[in-house]
C-alpha cells in the first residue's frame, strides 16, 4: 500500500523559474489545482520543465523525486515558493549537472511508502445518513440525505518512519483529501473488478488516533478510516 | 410460493441445494394507480388478467408485491422471483398456463412505470416465452449465498398490570390485543461471499450489496421499512419481518471471514429494528 496527501496548486507556489544549457531562466507556473497525490503532481511539474528542454522527466521512486534530462546538458531549477521545493523533498535550488539527473535529498512530504505490510480486515463499507418523518398513517418514513463509501485500513508503522507517516497524515487531517493505493504499482482507478486499484480518499470523521506505543513495541499500529473523496 | 423460487432452478446453482437461506428486499409504494394487463398467448378474455392497484399501496417487500399479482392472475401465470446466485440479485420469471407466450402492459390504465422499473423492466413485455427468466436484475432484492449467522430479536410481551391488596386479593390487567405489533430491536449478522463456483469477481457479494442499499431508496417507490426474510433449513416458509435501521446514521463494515479465502466471505451486522407481535 501507499498513502498520499493531496497538494494544492496556487498563485502563492505555483512559480518556478528553470534553464536548460545555461540558456535564459524561464518563469514557469505549473496550472492551479488540487493534485490528489504525487504522480499528478509531477506529471504537470514535467509539462512545465518540457517548455525548457523536452528531454526532462521527472519521476520518483517511493516518493523520492528524480528529475533527469539529457546526459551531457545542464538543468537548473530556481523555486520561487519555498512550499513547492520542501514538499517536493528539496532543501536548495536544483543546480545544473551534466550528469542528466538530480534526486532529492529527501522524500516527497506528501507521500507514505511502508516498508511493513498494512492489513485491511474491514477494506470497503458504507455510511448512510437518514432524515426520517412520520407519516399522519403512523407509519415512519426516511429519506436518504448522505450515502458514501468507507475505505479502512490498518496501517503498520515503524518508528523510524513515523515523523514522514505523521507528515502525511497531518495534511489528511487538515482535510486535504488524498490518494490510498492498495498496491503502489496499479494507478488504475479502483472499483469492485479492479479492487487493487487506487481511490481517492479523506480521512473520514474526526481524523485519527495516533498514540505511543509500548516501550516494548518496535512499531504503531493504528487505524486509519477513510472516506472516498468525489470533487 | 413467496418469491424466490424455492427448489426451482435458479441461475447459477440450484438454489434447493444449499440449506438456510436470506434475503433482502426494499419495500415499494405505489403513488399512482395503475392497471398491469398480462395476456397469455393467443388473447382473449379468458387469457387476459388485469392487475389493479390502488395509489398509495405499500408493499414492504418485492415477495409482497408479487404475491399480489399472482392473486389477480388467479392461476393463469405465476410470477417469481429467481435468485441469481453469482450476482446476489433476483430476477422475476413467469410461468404461464399452458406454457403459452405472454405480454405485459405496464400501463395499460394510469401509471404502471414504477412496478415496471421495480422489476427489472424498461418497457412492455411482448410474446415472452414461458418460464424466461428476465434479463435485469429487479431493483431492490440482495440474496445471501450463505444464510445469516445471526438475527436476534429482543423480547417483547403482552401489555399487563398486576396489584397486590394488604387483605392478599390480587388484580390483574391484561391488555385485550394479545398480537399488537412492537417496535422491537434486531440484531442481524448476514454472511455472503463468492460462491464456490466463482472465480473472478470476488467481491460481487459487495458489489451487489452496496446496489441494494441504493436501490432501497434510489427505486422508484423504495424507502423503509424494508423487509428481511430468512428460511431456515428445517422450514418452508420463510420468516419475514419488516425492518428499518436502527439509527440516522448507519456505518455498515463488512468484515472478512477468519479462515476463508481473502476477499471470498464477508460479515457484516445489522442492527434494525421490527415490528413484531410479542412472543
Amino acid at each position: 500500500m501507499r498513502l498520499d496527501a493531496g497538494f494544492r496548486v496556487d498563485p502563492s507556489n505555483h512559480s518556478l523559474r528553470a534553464r536548460y544549457d545555461g540558456g535564459a531562466w524561464s518563469t514557469l507556473a505549473l496550472t492551479d489545482g488540487l493534485y490528489l497525490n504525487l504522480d499528478a503532481l509531477l506529471a504537470e511539474f514535467e509539462t512545465q520543465l518540457q517548455t525548457v528542454s523536452a528531454s526532462v522527466t521527472a519521476t520518483h521512486a517511493s516518493g523520492v523525486v528524480t528529475l533527469a534530462w539529457a546526459a551531457g546538458h545542464t538543468l537548473s531549477v530556481d523555486w520561487l515558493c519555498p512550499t513547492l521545493r520542501d514538499w517536493l523533498g528539496w532543501a536548495n535550488a536544483v543546480t545544473g549537472t551534466t550528469s542528466g539527473a538530480a534526486t532529492a535529498p529527501g522524500p516527497c512530504l506528501g507521500v507514505f511508502s511502508p516498508s511493513l505490510p498494512w492489513d485491511d480486515p474491514s477494506p470497503i463499507g458504507w455510511d448512510l445518513t437518514l432524515l426520517r418523518s412520520r407519516h399522519p398513517s403512523g407509519r415512519s418514513r426516511s429519506y436518504r440525505r448522505g450515502y458514501r463509501r468507507r475505505f479502512g485500513v490498518t496501517a503498520v508503522v515503524l518508528f523510524g518512519e513515523l515523523a514522514q507517516f505523521r507528515g502525511v497524515l497531518r495534511e489528511l487531517a487538515r482535510g486535504v483529501p488524498g490518494t490510498l493505493w492498495r498496491d503502489a504499482s496499479n494507478a488504475t482507478p479502483w472499483a469492485y473488478d479492479e479492487w487493487w486499484g487506487v481511490i481517492s480518499v479523506q480521512l473520514a470523521g474526526d481524523g485519527y488516533k495516533d498514540a505511543f506505543p509500548e516501550a516494548q513495541s518496535i512499531r504503531l499500529t493504528l487505524a486509519l478510516d477513510f472516506t472516498e473523496y468525489s470533487p | 410460493m413467496p418469491g424466490v423460487g424455492i427448489g426451482g432452478t435458479v441461475i447459477g446453482l440450484p438454489w434447493s441445494t444449499w440449506g438456510v437461506r436470506t434475503w433482502l428486499q426494499g419495500s415499494h409504494t405505489q403513488t399512482a394507480a395503475a392497471t398491469v394487463r398480462l395476456v397469455l398467448s393467443p388473447g382473449g378474455p379468458l387469457n387476459t388478467k388485469d392487475w389493479v392497484i390502488s395509489a398509495g399501496t405499500v408493499w414492504s417487500s418485492i415477495d409482497d408485491l408479487v404475491a399480489t399479482w399472482n392473486l389477480a392472475l388467479a392461476g393463469k401465470a405465476w410470477v417469481e422471483i429467481v435468485p441469481d446466485t453469482l450476482t446476489h440479485r433476483g430476477h422475476v420469471r413467469v410461468r404461464t398456463q399452458g406454457s403459452v407466450t405472454y405480454s405485459v402492459t405496464w400501463s395499460y390504465a394510469g401509471d404502471g412505470t414504477s412496478v415496471r422499473s421495480r422489476l427489472g423492466e424498461t418497457g412492455d413485455v411482448s410474446g415472452r416465452a414461458h418460464d424466461t427468466v428476465w434479463t435485469s436484475p429487479v431493483l431492490g432484492a440482495w440474496y445471501c449465498w450463505h444464510g445469516a449467522t445471526r438475527i436476534e430479536r429482543t423480547l417483547s410481551r403482552v401489555r399487563s398490570s398486576r396489584r397486590e391488596r394488604l387483605d392478599g386479593q390480587v388484580d390483574t390487567q391484561h391488555a385485550t390485543a394479545t398480537r399488537t405489533a412492537e417496535l422491537v430491536a434486531l440484531d442481524v449478522q448476514i454472511r455472503f461471499g463468492t460462491p464456490p463456483t466463482e472465480t473472478a469477481a470476488h467481491y460481487g457479494g459487495l458489489l451487489a450489496l452496496e446496489e441494494f442499499l441504493d436501490e432501497l431508496w434510489s427505486a422508484s417507490g423504495g424507502g423503509e421499512p424494508w423487509s428481511l426474510h430468512h428460511l431456515p433449513d428445517d422450514v418452508t416458509t420463510p420468516q419475514t419481518w419488516h425492518v428499518a435501521w436502527s439509527t440516522d446514521e448507519v456505518e455498515l463494515r463488512p468484515t472478512r471471514v477468519a479462515g476463508s479465502c481473502p476477499g471470498w466471505l464477508w460479515d457484516l451486522s445489522l442492527s434494525l429494528v421490527a415490528e413484531s407481535s410479542p412472543w
